[in-house]
């Protein structure tokens, strides 16, 4: 394997990705620039337009479309199931608390070190276990994320059980843009790293068949271990963002495992492995959860919901909603659309 | 005669049997060699000890000169030794040139070069007319193709091909052979795996035999053929009156 921290190849190819996607920028027709310009004006725009109500849900949801789609790096395209992932989620979260009330930081420094610090918790995670296949590294994700949650709740730093108040901030117009920015870049990266580069190819390759990925000349190894770095990025910058937009964190609402578990549900849902996909789900499964807590208050409810989603999407809707679209019919073969995604997640 | 890979007193056991039992051979640069023998003789474990798939217990392998025992798969595979699966196994879910491309990547540098390149293996393998299929739809004979393809795109200086002859029509098996062939005639040295033997013995300058992990015989096809060792061993009678 090469030294991948010295040579990232995935890295320096998406810089040269960058640069060529804003070369495409500036060669492509007039009509799409203003189409994108208007698009992302529109969003931008949004606070201006609704009330505070439907903005606090279009926070939330961009919040989980782009958290999604961080699973969706290495669940999706890679095929290896992270039941961890909340912990990066977590990390940031309780990096911004802490900087900025331990040590007087202002908020945004705090999501880089957020950002930096799970990228190393996830090389220290996927060195050892993403040399294993499948279950192996499901189990050691999902064993990362619960000794993370017990970190936080003992220690002193974190403020134990109790959790943590940060300095309150109240203007959602500030966490919406916050939130909008993070996620179109997040989906950007995505668009460049994962459908326009040798690395997102090499990614699919090693999701359908990781031997002969390897016998093609794929180091598979250092691959996962960028990707699953790649995906642990973006969580722990939303984590950063809504520890601050929250302004009070603890380790059953930061760390807590239904986070991953909403992640996995909303990228299968909407269709995994694929760009838009966790952005559907992520809208469906939110709007739904939100709608419920309208018309019932604050319930579990939505959980339901979630395990319907799941138990639809795993007995007739192996690509998601985006699958179901396209198809115009469910794929009434449950056994095999269960053996495919087994398959798929090489368990 | 220069060696482009020489393997030396290679062994492997798995539990208590002993797959390949001190197993030395050499290629030559440029030839098509057969490795046979029957099943359970050692020849895919041969194939994935030198594609580093598996490691050997005890035992070296070199490749132009340079030793490759313990490198992992994708590092031999980029040195210049392509491989190809008995069993085929395409990315399913990608497209035939998407596929391709996959092996390309390991001298390009771009996804443009690599589809450039990949393209120009697709057209020698024939599947040009299928690169936007997807691999999971494709018949046996193009899945072999495809197998071939891939490994191709590698840029391999040593292809193993592990029976991509077995289980095609007449009219496959000759497109096959014409493909080794023209395989060779790039400069590619090949190194085969196959049962066919209408296949291999027209096709191949060396055969070597292997039996319960060990080499019995090497020499010319039409020396092995009348081999009363290897004929015992693996040909059968149908070879011996041929003598």
């Amino acid at each position: 394997m090469g030294p991948f921290w010295l040579a990232p190849e995935a890295f320096s190819e998406g810089v040269g990705n960058l640069l060529v996607g804003v070369k495409r920028i500036s060669q492509a027709r007039t009509s799409q620039i203003l189409g994108w310009a208007m698009g992302m004006g529109l969003l931008l725009a949004f606070p201006l337009f609704v009330s505070s109500f439907w903005l606090r849900i279009a926070t939330e949801v961009l919040m989980w479309a782009g958290l999604a789609q961080s699973w969706n790096i290495i669940g999706g395209y890679t095929g290896y199931l992270s039941f961890g992932h909340g912990a990066f989620f977590g990390i940031g979260a309780y990096a911004t608390a802490i900087l900025m009330v331990h040590a007087g930081w202002p908020f945004w420094p705090t999501l880089l070190v957020g950002a930096i610090l799970s990228a190393l918790c996830a090389a220290a995670v996927g060195f050892p276990t993403l040399r294993l296949r499948g279950a192996y590294f499901a189990i050691a994700t999902w064993a990362f994320g619960e000794a993370i949650r017990q970190v936080a709740t003992v220690l002193e730093v974190t403020g134990g059980a109790f959790g943590m108040q940060l300095p309150p901030f109240l203007n959602l117009p500030f966490f919406y843009e916050a939130m909008l920015i993070a996620t179109v870049l997040t989906y950007l990266l995505a668009f460049l790293l994962l459908e326009r580069s040798m690395f997102g190819y090499k990614l699919r390759a090693i999701r359908e068949n990781e031997v002969a990925a390897e016998a093609a000349g794929v180091d598979t190894v250092a691959t996962k271990i960028e990707a699953f770095i790649l995906s642990a990025i973006p969580a722990a910058v939303f984590g950063g963002l809504y520890a601050y937009l929250i302004t009070y964190i603890h380790p059953d609402s930061v760390l807590g495992p239904a986070i991953t578990d909403l992640m996995v549900v909303m990228v299968l849902f909407g269709g995994v492995g694929t760009l838009w996909g966790p952005l559907v789900g992520a809208t469906a499964i939110q709007l739904v959860n939100r709608l419920l807590w309208f018309l019932r208050g604050e319930s579990t409810l939505y959980l339901v919901y979630a395990g319907v989603a799941i138990c639809l999407v795993v007995l007739f809707m192996p690509d998601g909603l985006l699958g179901l679209v396209e198809r115009r019919q469910l794929v009434l073969r449950p056994k095999e659309n269960l053996r495919a995604l087994l398959r798929q997640f090489k368990l | 005669m220069t060696m482009l890979l020489e393997v030396e007193n290679l062994t492997k056991s798995f539990g208590g049997v002993q797959a390949v039992d001190g197993l030395t051979l050499a290629i030559q640069e440029g030839s098509i060699t057969g490795l046979i023998g029957p099943n359970g003789s050692g020849k895919t474990t041969c194939f994935n000890l030198i594609s580093g798939q598996i490691r050997p217990d005890t035992g070296v392998v070199r490749f132009a000169g340079r030793e490759i025992t313990h490198m992992r798969p994708s590092r031999i595979a980029r040195l210049g030794i392509g491989r190809t699966f008995q069993i085929p196994t395409p990315f399913t879910r990608m497209t035939v040139l998407e596929n391709v491309m996959i092996g390309a990547f390991s001298r390009s540098r771009t996804l443009g070069e690599a589809s450039r390149l990949a393209l120009e293996v697709l057209e020698f393998t024939g599947l040009k007319d299928k690169q936007d299929e997807l691999a999971a739809n494709l018949t046996t004979a193009d899945r072999k193709r495809l197998e071939v393809a891939r490994a191709l795109a590698t840029g391999p200086r040593l292809l193993l091909l592990d029976e991509v002859i077995a289980g095609l029509n007449p009219t496959e098996v000759q497109g096959a052979m014409e493909l080794i062939r023209a395989i060779r005639a790039r400069g590619v040295t090949v190194l085969m795996v196959e049962h066919v033997m209408e296949a291999v013995l027209p096709l191949c300058d060396w055969v070597i035999v292997l039996n319960f992990g060990r080499k019995i015989a090497e020499d010319t096809p039409d020396r092995i053929v009348r081999n009363p060792t290897v004929i015992d061993a693996y040909l059968g009678e149908r070879f011996r009156a041929r003598t």
